[in-house]
């Protein structure tokens, strides 16, 4: 039932957006049908990612607020995997809404060409290292600080939010904003496989940010993995 | 017991709550800080995507930029009273069901559902949460560009208030199958999209009028935000939201203490 309840939660609020959207675009020269396939494929993919409200991030919180975490550190497993597995677990559902949500905004758009799949594939690929890194600092963050405030998350995700294109297209930022945005990590997660679906052919652009988010995927993976292994060293548990 | 003994018995509980809320919020320097950053952070944010969205469009469902960032401060005010007086609360009493905290509070001789609706009142939160964000906002809004009028301001207090208590009624409706079920902590998060996607997000304005109708009465997370800033900015008629706000919250309180009622006669102990 709560499985149920969560994929209801995140369906709304996407929902919402579009709803808000509709309202942004009314008597504007705004295009609501492709901003409504836009927002739902941007949605599906923050979800199929794991970067809404990142979930196994925030879920390390839980374990340190519980000692749980303090039991896992014992036990000959990799922590930040075992509760990667334990969200993808606990979310069953959402894969498979967040496709649905993908379809249906690809037939709004419709006459996508074959490239078009195959850079979505890539750069929705680039994006899960990209998440996965994100989540990981998050989970750093929470170790060092051993904060349970879910402030820490919500200060992170509303800039991901914000700047990754899941509350606003880039395309709609001012010039000397979006051209800032465009290197950044935030871009490539959500704004970039998005959008990956409107390319027709290979060109100089998409090697470009291929390019570059491939560097920042790896960037943060390199130190996100190096920051988590550290911060397990300085963690301190506390309880008995 | 008389009215006055009523009143009193009422009073003492939301002192000795808010006095021992604020010293243990005063404990944690720490979070104290990140709260204030946070909520600073999520106002600058909020600002540059209302400027983002008004260098594409002129207004938003009737909404100037002014306008917007009014609703929106509201919006964040609606949401950190509710924090501060309800939504703790709420998430308080699923964990009193399952912990059996909610046997010991039955035993004692108190008016059970006003001590669990009122059990923490955060004022420091608000303060550390709201405040900051609102002098941005105030400097921000440039004043002379709404039609604000004495009579608006009045209305819009009275139509948040009602707003906050039927913000509230949703909340403890969202909470109410934890007493059947066990758990309500999704269901709780469902309201929260509402509150947070809908009701912070969308002008009333920009919904037509069956959505409109249904997000003021059956979910009524819209109340506190869109209609008090839609009376506030005069566009909506002041005596009839005002007399629709009250009858409302007033219904709502009425459903809440027999809802409670009912859920304690169902409610199964935690506890040996």
């Amino acid at each position: 039932m709560d499985i149920v309840i969560f994929t209801i939660k995140r369906f709304v609020e996407v929902i919402f957006l579009i709803v808000f959207w509709g309202a942004v675009s009314n008597g504007s020269n705004l295009d609501l049908k492709t901003l409504t396939s836009y927002f739902l494929i941007s949605g599906g993919v923050a979800e199929l990612i794991m970067i809404n409200n990142l979930p196994v991030g925030d879920g390390i919180k839980g374990n340190v607020r519980t000692g749980q975490l303090s039991n896992d550190i014992i036990k000959p497993i990799s922590i930040f995997l075992a509760q990667y597995a334990a969200k993808l677990g606990s979310r069953v559902l959402i894969p498979v809404t967040s496709i649905i949500m993908i379809i249906v905004g690809i037939i709004l758009i419709g006459n996508i060409t074959l490239f078009g799949y195959l850079y979505f594939f890539i750069a929705l690929i680039i994006a899960m290292f990209l998440s996965y890194s994100f989540n990981l600092l998050l989970g750093c963050l929470y170790l060092i600080t051993t904060s349970t405030y879910s402030g820490i998350t919500s200060i992170i995700n509303q800039s991901i939010k914000f700047f990754s294109g899941a509350l606003v297209p880039i395309y709609f930022f001012p010039d000397g904003l979006r051209q800032i945005i465009e290197f950044l990590p935030f871009n490539f997660m959500i704004y970039a496989p998005t959008t990956a679906l409107l390319e027709k052919s290979l060109n100089n652009v998409i090697v470009k940010n291929v390019c570059i988010s491939l560097v920042w995927s790896l960037v943060l993976l390199v130190i996100s993995i190096y920051l988590w292994k550290k911060s397990l060293k300085k963690y301190e548990a506390y309880g008995i | 017991m008389g009215f006055k003994d009523f009143i009193s018995e009422r009073w003492q509980i939301i002192k000795i709550n808010t006095v021992e809320t604020f010293m243990l919020q005063l404990s944690s320097i720490f979070e104290n800080w990140i709260v204030l950053i946070t909520s600073f952070f999520f106002v600058i944010i909020n600002i540059l995507f209302i400027n983002v969205l008004f260098t594409n469009v002129s207004t938003i469902a009737t909404y100037t930029k002014d306008q917007m960032i009014l609703f929106s401060l509201i919006g964040n005010l609606s949401f950190f009273i509710n924090i501060a007086w309800s939504a703790d609360n709420m998430a308080s009493l699923i964990y009193g069901v399952n912990k059996g905290d909610l046997d010991l509070i039955l035993s004692k001789p108190l008016p059970s559902l006003f001590y669990v609706t009122f059990r923490k009142i955060d004022i420091f939160l608000f303060v550390k949460g709201f405040v900051p964000g609102a002098i941005a906002y105030i400097v921000i809004i440039k004043w002379f560009s709404l039609n604000i009028t004495f009579e608006s301001c009045l209305a819009a207090i009275v139509i948040f208030i009602a707003g906050q208590i039927a913000l509230n009624f949703f909340q403890f409706l969202c909470v109410i199958p934890v007493f059947f079920r066990g758990s309500a902590e999704q269901l709780m998060s469902l309201s929260w999209a509402f509150e947070y996607n809908l009701g912070r997000m969308i002008p009333l304005e920009g919904l037509d009028k069956f959505f409109r109708i249904l997000f003021i009465t059956l979910i009524p997370v819209m109340i506190s935000t869109g209609l008090t800033t839609s009376v506030l900015l005069n566009k909506s008629d002041l005596l009839l939201s005002i007399l629709f706000s009250i009858v409302v919250s007033i219904v709502f309180i009425l459903i809440k203490i027999l809802l409670w009622k009912f859920a304690l006669k169902n409610y199964t102990s935690a506890s040996s």
